[in-house]
């Protein structure tokens, strides 16, 4: 499975990062692929290409504030959490977003 | 330089603190960093912390707090660590009291700071990881604390 996504907060400081660490984390434990871009006071980071996002299976968006590139998103099956979902739950996440991808290829 | 080293002022760590609230807490290391250079207006910077605090949940579980501030009244973007012999109420993802308090202090302008908010928020990224904060809970001093994210 391969996701990507974005991590965002208000301050754009600390939970973003936080929330990508998680995130990284929980997706390898679960044996995913992911790359995360960060939007944050630093700017953009580990930027997404249009290339990465279509070959993804799932867009994760770990959000408190209006992104930029939304609408690269689109065509994407997405989910949206704030970065305290991802930060307090990051294992759960990977669960459903395994749940939705499977729906999904069923429907 | 490491980026924990250029983080983390050894100054602005407080082992063991006797905080009994979160009020407390925060005015200590924000003391901790006026002293150290990095905020210039205490009162300023605390008013500031409250509206983040304000807006969402800071304590982000196990027991670690993250509160953080963007204000005119920091002068370089820091952070600085307490550890509590107490654990203190605070708003958190879990409910749980609070014993790791790392607070960060961010410029109201990125202009300039850019690579001290680059530090900061690689600095961040390791709060994400379960083994770094269960290092920095069993830090029983200054030299541990840092170690804890090495």
């Amino acid at each position: 499975m391969k996701i990507v996504g974005v991590c965002a907060c208000t301050v754009g400081i600390a939970h973003t990062y936080i929330a990508q660490e998680k995130l990284e984390k929980a997706a390898e434990k679960a044996g995913y692929d992911i790359h995360l871009e960060t939007q944050g006071t630093i700017g953009t980071q580990n930027e997404l290409t249009p290339e990465d996002i279509a070959d993804a299976d799932i867009a994760i968006l770990a959000i408190d504030v209006k992104i930029k590139g939304m609408e690269r998103f689109d065509k994407i099956t997405k989910m949206t959490v704030p970065t305290d979902i991802a930060i307090k739950s990051p294992n759960k996440l990977m669960e459903k977003a395994a749940q939705v991808i499977k729906q999904r290829q069923n429907a | 330089m490491t980026v924990v080293e250029e983080a983390l002022d050894p100054n602005a760590i407080v082992v063991n603190s006797s905080a009994k609230s979160k009020d407390e807490v925060l005015k200590e290391l924000i003391h901790q960093l006026a002293l150290a250079g990095k905020v210039s207006d205490e009162a300023g910077f605390l008013k500031d912390v409250y509206v983040r605090e304000s807006e969402g949940v800071t304590g982000i579980g196990n027991g670690v707090s993250i509160p953080h501030g963007r204000s005119v009244s920091v002068s370089e973007p820091a952070v600085a660590i307490a550890t509590l012999t107490t654990p203190v109420e605070w708003e958190s993802l879990d409910d749980e009291k609070i014993s790791i308090v790392i607070l960060f202090a961010v410029t109201d302008s990125t202009e300039g700071a850019q690579d001290h908010l680059k530090m900061l928020s690689e600095f961040a990224k390791k709060l994400g990881d379960d083994d770094v904060l269960e290092s920095l809970k069993a830090a029983q001093s200054v030299d541990e604390v840092i170690v804890a994210f090495e």
